[in-house]
Formats: C-alpha cells, structure tokens, sequence
C-alpha cells in the first residue's frame, strides 16, 4: 500500500483509538469476561433461543442497510432456509470428516450460519455482474465469495445434513441494494457489512455454541470474516482505527430474531 | 573480532543474487503448495519451506527465519519482490485435525496464561520498533502505536480472566518466544542499516501478529466454557485483524486463506502454567547455572 495513502487512512487512528478507550477498562470484565452479569447471559441465550424460533431477521440496529434492516426471513421451514434448492459452492461434495455430535440448539445455530454464508456466496455474485467493480475488488470478491463457499461446506458438513438454501430474507434485502448501487463504493459499502456482519455474528454464535468442535470451527472461520471487513476498509479509504477496534464484538450481528 | 562490514554485505549481496535467482521457481512451487486443490500434505509443504513439520519446528525456526528475512532485505530495494514464507496446512486440513489437548479449566488457565505471555511480548516487540524508530515513518509508527495499545488492552483483559479463575496473571514477554523469534529477529535488525530496518521490523511484527492470532483461533476450541472461547475470540479476531493490515502494508494479500490456520499456534514449549515458563529464559537458565 502506498505509504501516503496509509497515512490517510491512519492519521486520525490514535485519536480515535484513545477516545475509544475511555472507560474501556472498568467494562471490560464485565463486558467480555464476566458469567456473573445478567444482561450478557441473558443475550447469550437470547441469540440461543431466536436461533431455534421459526422466523428470523438480520438485526434491525446493528446492519446499516436500510432494506435488512426490515426485512423478515423466510417463515417457510423454520430457519430461512430450504434444503434441498441446491444453491451455492460444493453441492452435495463429500466431506472429509464425519459429521460432529451436537446439541439441537448448537444444531440450529449451524444451520442459521450456513445460511448466512450461501446467502453472502450469492451476494458476491450478483455483486460481480454488476458492471461497476474494477480488477482489483472483483478479484478480492471473487476470493471472498470462494471463501463464504468453503464456509457454508465447512458447516454443512458439520452438520452432515443437506445444503441450506441462501437464506432467504437477506438475500431478498441484499438484491434491491446491489442492484441499485450505481458506483463501486456503494457497492464495496455493502459488502463492508456483510462482512462485519458475518463476523459479528460468529463472535455471537461463540457465546452460545456448547459443542467444543463446533466453537472450534467458528473460531477458524470469524478471524477471516473480519480480515475480509479490512480489505474493503482499506479499498474505501477508511481510518484503521474503524476497522480494527480493540476488541472484537457481536453489535452488527445477523440475529436470529 | 569486530566482522569486517563491507565483507558482510558483500557476502549478503552474494547470497540474495543468488537467492533471487531461485525465488521465481520457490514462489511458484510454494503457491502450488498452498493450493488446496493440489492435495499437498503439511509435511510436504514443510518440507519445501525447509522447516519440519512441526509447531516445536515452526518456533525453533522462527527467529532464524525472521533473521534470514532480516537480511534479505539488507541487500533489496524496499518494492522488491519480497515473499512472506508462510507454513501451514490446506484449510480443509486446519479445520479437519483434531485438536491434540481436550479442554479443561486447567488448560484454560494455561491457554490464558500464556496469552498473557504473548500480548506482553508484542507490547515489548512494538515498544523496542518505536523507541529505536525501527521503522522510520510516521504512519507506520501511529499504526505501530494503535496495536502496541490495542495488546496492552487484551493484556489486561486476559489478565482479568485469569484472576477470576483464581489465579495470579503472567504479564511477562513470554520466554519461548523471545529467545526463539525476538531476540534473534531483534539482534538482525539492529544490525541493518537504517533504510533496511522497517521490512525487517514489518516481518517481526507480522511473524508475532499471525502467532497470536493463530493462538486465540485455537484456544476457540480449547477453552472449557462458552464465556472464555467468546473472549478469546474476542482478541483473536483483532489480532488476525492486525496481520491482514500488515499483510497490505508488506503488498501481500491481506486474507489470503479462507480459515483461520493453528498451525502456528504455540505449543507446549511456550506454554505458560501455573507453575511458570514450560521453557524458562535461556538467561533465567544462565543465571541459575
């Protein structure tokens, strides 16, 4: 990166990062740590609960896109989804190991984020027949939408269930934004929070998945959401300071609701 | 005897001619390697790497890898086409190996332990880059800063964690790691002249970045209780947050793979227990003897 352009995107990083520290340490016990405080057991189970409920939405304060923002899932099959449309990457490809011994509520949350993964698959895909991206974004969307595909296997199989389906309410917001963003930042500004959506949500699911294994897998897969949030970061000019904060959280989440 | 430094740096040039000659067909089998596709086992892209296959391997090399990146660069243009080695296996193959530990609070304690351990020891690496102007640019030094601040945080936040598991924090660099990868790494860039010193310092901070990171996405599956693997990860995904901008900076891919890798999670040699170091300082060690 061209120094110039990195001292851009840093100037302001101190400042904000040291604004963004105050009180940081008096909250972080209880914040991050913490199995005493009430209200962040109770999001916990929350997210638990919504998970396994028969509608879901993306949360309606946490993805600045106006049309998640109201969106209702898919009621049809109780998670968004419909195995057997056959959507995405690696339909039906055998998996290297056997399916992993869970609970139905770490069940559901697997589901729920396979969904998300197809669902971002098909994102980038309309995003790239878009005429708008130039060489470089649409190379870093094509890898990416190759990565959101090995995640979907990866929890499909998991599961060792059938392919979900994209889900649908998210897939259903997300078109009308792509196709009516006319420029590349607009559409690079979309899959910013699609990305920090999807890690936002793992970092969620973390809390409530009880299946070492499959936190264990969560785990390998949120670190490269969030390295997908710095690229387009990056390719919008933004301070780094925005994108990488301190810690970690689930504000943006894709919430079961 | 005081090394005769022109004669050093002829030797350097010599060797990275040479180096460079062969760097175009190493890319080119390493990017082979790396691709999942061509069914290469982790041994194998060990082997082309020129490091065992294994974590204790990875470490012990480290430094000296770090110190051979050091001095690479001695000899080449800050826009040359320099490679970041990394190891690792396919990212069907990270995700599928099992973890060899079973969780248990007396390896969270040890998992938290040594974070500590390695936060401090980033908090350190960070310290001596900017106090030495390392790397010799404003930007790259407020970037420096934000991350330095970012590890004392989860220094702190780990060390919370390991109080409320009832025991006392380690906030010392951990010892393992420093005589393996720091000091060495450290001891080569001092060594360079001004201009060569901040890629060589970029290396080091992504080598300790992408070691931390890869330590946070294993211990995801190695903490005994939803609470601590989302703390974790709460840091963990920060440092790979780190790498990635180091990864640009450097003009590599900054999300290169598409899962977090643990093959370069530390190991049971750098691990921190309650009773101390796994592997105390080689100048604790000294000092004892």
């Amino acid at each position: 990166m061209d120094p110039e352009k990195l001292h851009k995107l840093t100037e302001d990083a101190d400042r904000q990062h040291r604004a963004g520290m105050a009180g940081i340490h008096q909250h972080f016990e209880t914040a991050h740590f913490s199995v005493d405080d009430a209200d962040k057991v109770a999001s916990r189970r929350q997210f638990l609960r919504r998970a396994g409920t028969t509608a879901v939405m993306v949360g309606a304060v946490a993805v600045p896109l106006s049309g998640i923002a109201s969106a209702a899932w898919a009621q049809d099959d109780g998670m968004g989804t419909t195995p057997d449309a056959g959507a995405g990457n690696g339909s039906g490809a055998s998996c290297p190991t056997d399916p992993v011994d869970m609970t139905v509520s770490d069940e559901q949350i697997v589901i729920f984020a396979e969904s998300v993964e197809r669902a971002a698959v098909a994102a980038y895909q309309l995003v790239l027949e878009q005429p708008i991206l130039g060489t470089a974004p649409s190379e870093s969307s094509r890898i990416f939408a190759s990565h959101h595909g090995d995640h979907a296997e990866a929890l499909r199989c998991l599961l060792g269930g059938p392919e979900q389906a994209p889900n649908d309410a998210l897939v259903a917001a997300l078109v009308p934004q792509i196709t009516g963003s006319a420029t590349e930042n607009g559409l690079i500004e979309i899959l910013l929070q699609i990305e920090a959506g999807a890690a936002a949500t793992y970092f969620a699911a973390l809390g409530s998945l009880e299946t070492p294994a499959v936190a264990g897998a969560a785990s390998t897969i949120l670190p490269v959401e969030a390295q997908h949030e710095v690229v387009w970061s990056q390719y919008l000019g933004l301070a780094v300071a925005s994108y990488v904060p301190a810690f970690q959280t689930g504000a943006e989440a894709f919430s079961p609701a | 005897m005081t090394p005769n430094r022109d004669e050093i740096h002829r030797q350097l040039r010599a060797a990275d001619t040479e180096q460079r000659g062969a760097l175009p067909r190493f890319v080119r089998a390493l990017r082979r390697s790396s691709d999942p596709d061509s069914n290469t086992s982790a041994a194998e892209q060990g082997a082309l790497l020129g490091v065992p296959h294994s974590r204790r391997g990875f470490l012990r090399l480290g430094g000296i890898t770090v110190a051979a990146s050091a001095v690479l660069v001695a000899c080449g243009s800050p826009d040359s086409d320099t490679t970041i080695i990394r190891t690792g296996p396919t990212p069907g193959e990270s995700s599928a190996t099992p973890p060899r530990l079973e969780p248990s609070t007396e390896l969270s304690t040890t998992l938290l332990l040594t974070a500590g351990s390695i936060e401090a020891l980033a908090i350190a690496a960070y310290d001596a880059a900017l106090s030495n102007n390392w790397l010799g640019d404003t930007t790259l030094n407020s970037v420096a800063r934000l991350f330095r601040d970012q590890h004392a945080e989860h220094l702190d936040a780990v060390s919370a964690a390991t109080r409320q598991l009832g025991e006392t924090p380690y906030t010392d660099p951990n010892p393992f790691l420093f005589d393996n990868v720091v000091a060495p790494a450290v001891d080569s860039i001092t060594a360079l002249e001004p201009e060569d010193q901040q890629l060589a310092t970029l290396e080091l901070a992504y080598t300790l970045e992408d070691v931390a990171a890869q330590t946070y996405t294993s211990a995801g599956g190695l903490f005994n209780s939803a609470e601590l693997r989302q703390a974790g990860m709460s840091i963990g995904a920060v440092e790979a947050r780190h790498v990635s901008v180091l990864l640009s900076v450097l003009g590599e891919p900054a999300a290169p793979f598409a899962f977090g890798r643990t093959i370069n999670a530390v190991d049971e040699d750098a691990f921190i227990t309650t009773d101390g170091p796994v592997t105390p300082s080689q100048s604790d060690e000294e000092t004892a003897s």
